[in-house]
């Protein structure tokens, strides 16, 4: 589907200017409740808590009946975020919930790496057995238990 | 018999009775006996210069020629022993220079050989360890290739095994051990 010109002038602005009041993480988040909240139909509950710059957007998209592109304008805000602002998404599969101080170490780590802001995504996969996977664009870090065994098998069996 | 010593005895009376004269006789000497005495002298001398004298000093000739021989050949002994051994010497040095030269060829054909078979020798040690190297990774990727069918099934079993043995303890340390592997990589 081609993102129309408009919703990523929309994304752009408003990327813009969330990286000149240091918020870029913050609108990140915003976008990907918003995103799951669409889908749970729950969209109007959830714009109550994101923040101005991101409710603004919203009503823009929803000025020029955009509204149903709002995956298309999720993708297109952490993309501007990346290029722009040097905001990068993180994935982080864990086999149960990160604790405070895990997520601190993350955040370091991801710092120390790429530097810029980042928003970080959970996902819980009890497969993994133990460890993390971490995933920031296209570097892929696997540090599961899983991932290991599965390199020396494969390794094993080569 | 008588008679002869008769006529002898007359002949000495007559002698020794002969009146001396001239100075000769006034000096009591006779000339008779004189000139006997002087044929008899001459006769004596004669006969020792013949049978005296000449062989004796021809003994004395050949016996001096033949200290003269025994000199001569003594001195040119000497002379062919010190050319002799001016031969000698000269030969041994000349041995010794060809000795000399003689060792310092073999000494370098011997550093020669002694290098050119150092050589071989670590060609065919190399050659050696190679070949052994080769047979022992042989022989570990045959034991290895045996082994590693079972370790992938174990590491499988493993997998199940742990994945419902890992507490929440456990996991944090995990997730930590994770997270230093990452900050390290």
């Amino acid at each position: 589907m081609a993102v129309s010109r408009l919703v990523k002038d929309i994304a752009h602005a408003l990327v813009a200017a969330a990286q000149d009041e240091k918020v870029v993480a913050k609108i990140v988040e915003d976008l990907k409740r918003l995103q799951v909240a669409q889908t749970n139909k729950t969209l109007s509950e959830a714009l109550d808590d994101v923040h101005p710059f991101t409710q603004n957007a919203i009503l823009s998209l929803q000025h020029h009946s955009l509204l149903k592109d709002l995956p298309a304008f999720v993708t297109a805000v952490l993309a501007e975020a990346q290029s722009t602002a040097n905001h990068r998404d993180v994935r982080v599969t864990t086999p149960l919930p990160l604790t405070d101080g895990e997520r601190k170490s993350i955040a370091k780590i991801v710092e120390k790496k790429f530097g810029g802001t980042h928003t970080l995504s959970e996902r819980i996969e009890p497969g993994i057995i133990g460890g993390l996977i971490i995933d920031i664009g296209d570097w892929h870090m696997d540090a599961s238990i899983k991932g290991k065994l599965t390199r020396l098998t494969n390794a094993l069996t080569a | 018999m008588a008679a002869e010593t008769e006529i002898l005895q007359t002949e000495t009376t007559e002698v020794t009775h002969a009146e001396p004269t001239g100075v000769l006789g006034t000096l009591g000497v006779s000339t008779d006996l004189l000139i006997a005495q002087f044929v008899n002298f001459a006769i004596v001398l004669l006969v020792l210069w013949r049978w005296v004298y000449r062989p004796l000093m021809k003994k004395m000739d050949q016996r001096a020629k033949t200290i003269s021989d025994g000199l001569s050949f003594a001195d040119e002994s000497k002379i062919a022993l010190a050319e002799a051994e001016q031969a000698r010497d000269q030969m041994l040095r000349e041995a010794k220079a060809e000795s000399h030269v003689m060792m310092e060829k073999t000494l370098a054909e011997a550093e020669k050989l002694k290098a050119e078979k150092l050589v071989q020798a670590k060609d065919e040690i190399e050659k050696v360890i190679a070949e052994a190297k080769q047979q022992i990774k042989a022989e570990r990727d045959a034991s290895f290739d045996a082994l590693k069918g079972e370790i992938a099934e174990l590491v499988s079993l493993a997998t199940a095994k742990v994945a419902g043995a890992v507490d929440e303890k456990t996991q944090r340390a995990l997730i930590a051990d994770a997270l230093q592997d990452i900050e390290r990589a």
